[in-house]
């Protein structure tokens, strides 16, 4: 087809485009992903050390491990999610929405095993709660400190919790925008001949 | 970082004219295509110390650039917008490339483009940049002969969408 290659050079007949600062933008790309991460490991911390210091200075085990678990949690996703963030995909475009599948999938199972362990530690800290209210209902100040750790734990958990259901929510639509647009360019479960 | 800065402004003089194509093919919003472009140009930044000259240059570039655009395609999708993005649909927003280089006949081919579907777009827009069959097989992780096959039908496509115009 001769007028093809009148097509390809037409097509061709353009100037490379003039760039705006690069530098400025990888900057600021950088910087938004290290001020997320930065954020979550705060967090992460943060929770950390309020369940360790619910632990020594309350004796409160059960809430101190639960909050202890959720601050490993947050950094494993974290540590996770950073990994991913500054890679560039140079494979073939099935080979991209594969990777990006098998992260999507990943980050998937992180939350549903946090759903897990939301549940059993709001069920451990109910049950602390239970029995330390039926022991030592003698010391209000006792009691007072244990509803005080509990009622900040259960806040943390909804929030957290409510966070991973978000989350959980746009993993599972971008897992099936990367299949729709798999299939469309002919990789994945379907193919376009 | 001073080789790897001159390394990049040779590739970009080279082929950033194919990138900006690549990009208008994915995207019609002029100002998200040029988005776009950026980013590509960012991902090739990054990723050209880690090139090893296994191959053309050009291929690897063609690679990163349609990797980033469907990744922006992913994204696309997933935000509010007032036209759905249908990959059989023609676009009628204004062309991001016919702004920049001011050519009816360009726009006009990659608007034809555009609104063949995704995989019949990717194998042609490479083909238009002179790759070969097996260079876009390569590139796009699919076989000689569905490139083979995907090539008749988008060029009777396109030829149909050329000549209603």
């Amino acid at each position: 087809m001769s007028d093809w290659e009148d097509l390809g050079t037409v097509w061709r007949s353009n100037e490379p485009p003039e760039l705006g600062d690069l530098r400025r933008r990888l900057g600021r790309q950088g910087f938004w992903i290290r001020a997320w991460f930065a954020h979550e490991v705060a967090l992460a911390t943060a929770t950390f050390a309020l369940g360790a210091f619910f632990m020594l200075k309350y004796q409160l085990a059960m809430v101190g491990a639960a909050l202890i678990a959720f601050g490993a949690f947050a950094l494993a996703m974290s540590w996770r999610a950073w990994r991913g963030s500054f890679s560039i995909d140079t494979g073939t475009p099935g080979e991209t929405i594969a990777s990006a599948l098998v992260r999507n999938a990943a980050l998937q199972r992180y939350i549903v095993a946090n759903y897990y362990v939301a549940i059993a530690a709001t069920a451990m800290i109910g049950l602390f709660v239970a029995t330390d209210a039926l022991a030592e209902s003698g010391d209000p100040a006792r009691l007072h400190k244990a509803l005080w750790a509990v009622t900040l734990s259960f806040g943390a958990m909804i929030v957290w919790i409510a966070g991973c259901g978000l989350y959980a929510n746009r993993l599972h639509r971008e897992r099936d925008r990367l299949v729709e647009i798999g299939r469309a360019i002919g990789v994945g479960e379907g193919r376009v001949y | 970082m001073r080789a790897r800065d001159a390394r990049f402004e040779e590739a970009w003089a080279s082929h950033g004219g194919m990138v900006a194509r690549i990009a208008a093919t994915y995207e019609a919003d002029r100002e998200k295509a040029r988005d776009l472009t950026q980013d590509i140009a960012l991902a090739l930044w990054r990723a050209l110390p880690g090139f090893r000259g296994e191959g053309a240059l050009k291929a690897f570039i063609a690679r990163i650039a349609h990797n980033r655009a469907i990744s922006h395609v992913v994204k696309a999708k997933g935000e509010p917008r007032t036209a759905e993005i249908d990959d059989e649909m023609p676009s009628t927003a204004p062309l991001a490339e016919a702004v920049i280089m001011d050519n009816d006949k360009r726009a006009h081919l990659v608007a034809a483009v555009r609104a063949l579907p995704i995989g019949y777009a990717q194998v042609v827009s490479l083909a238009l940049e002179g790759f070969s069959a097996g260079e876009i097989a390569a590139t796009l992780g699919l076989t000689p002969g569905n490139v083979a096959v995907r090539m008749t039908r988008a060029k009777i496509m396109l030829q149909h969408a050329l000549r209603s115009e």
